[in-house]
């Protein structure tokens, strides 16, 4: 609830033109759509641009946000939409030429950022979330990752509950499938207890 | 303690929120956010005004009567042209 007032708070004075309300939000929030935007996209570079295109939109549009209303539905919206757009442009073939040149810069000189990329959690998150269909991609980063409800991801992207689940089901029959998952997993663990 | 089917947590669940969530745990966006967010929204509200000032919209926009330029002659006299071409070639023959 005090998240929500803040929130509040600092969206009336973005929108009297207080820059430092809106690095306030920014602080507040970056961490949560820098993730959402690197789990959709599963790159790095582009998760960063889009946290500042997200907020610089939130900036931009500040006299139309609601501040009586909860602003991370808000931040969930531009973040997927953004992160959307980027990933259909990048399957178009642009990002093609970009990867070929990273690629042909880490067989020379690994950089930190590179060595980062190796770990072997983050690997394996982005191999598996870039197999997966982007509608599916979405819907699994805003469930798993925000902790987001059938119907808030439904408020969230304008789309159907059913069309969410649909999503949900086939996005996490293909990670299990490419994770490996199902049948090892401890019987016990399908209970809790009450 | 019970065993409830009706509150049963599907592992997969639990285990790709846990799989996706560490996955990305280490990861943060990078520390000159904040400032290159802010140098780029005060550029944006410098661009906004230069483009509403007066200066930028000519004397008009400051009460003050600005003649005709040679373009907008032009163009009235094409119109003119367009609309009643007897009256201008009347006109022509007459001087």
């Amino acid at each position: 609830m005090a998240q929500l007032v803040g929130d509040r708070t600092l969206v009336i004075r973005l929108q009297q033109g207080d820059l430092e309300a809106l690095g306030a939000l920014f602080d507040r929030h970056r961490q949560l759509v820098y993730r959402t935007a690197l789990g959709i996209t599963a790159d790095e570079e582009a998760a960063a641009d889009l946290l500042q295109d997200v907020f610089l939109r939130v900036h931009r549009y500040a006299r139309r946000i609601d501040p009586d209303r909860p602003f991370e539905p808000l931040l969930y919206r531009v973040t997927a939409n953004l992160a959307y757009t980027w990933v259909r442009r990048r399957s178009l073939g642009l990002r093609l030429l970009h990867e070929m040149g990273e690629w042909l810069a880490r067989e020379r000189k690994p950089t930190l950022h590179q060595i980062a990329e190796a770990d072997e959690a983050w690997r394996q998150v982005r191999e598996a979330i870039s197999a997966l269909p982007l509608p599916q991609r979405v819907v699994l980063v805003l469930h798993y990752l925000n902790d987001l409800s059938v119907a808030e991801i439904a408020e969230i992207l304008e789309v159907p509950e059913g069309t969410i689940k649909s999503r949900l089901h086939y996005g996490r029959r293909a990670l299990k499938a490419s994770l490996g998952l199902g049948k090892d997993l401890v019987p016990e663990a399908y209970y809790e207890f009450s | 303690m019970n065993f409830h089917s009706s509150s049963r947590i599907d592992p997969t669940d639990h285990y790709i929120r846990r799989w996706l969530k560490s996955g990305l745990a280490g990861k943060s966006p990078p520390g000159a956010g904040r400032s290159r967010l802010l140098a780029a929204a005060s550029a944006s509200i410098g661009a906004v005004r230069r483009q509403r000032s007066p200066a930028a919209r000519g004397g008009a926009a400051m009460g003050i009567a600005v003649p005709p330029d040679d373009w907008s002659l032009g163009l009235a006299r094409q119109a003119v042209l367009r609309w009643f071409p007897a009256m201008v070639i009347s006109y022509r023959i007459g001087h």
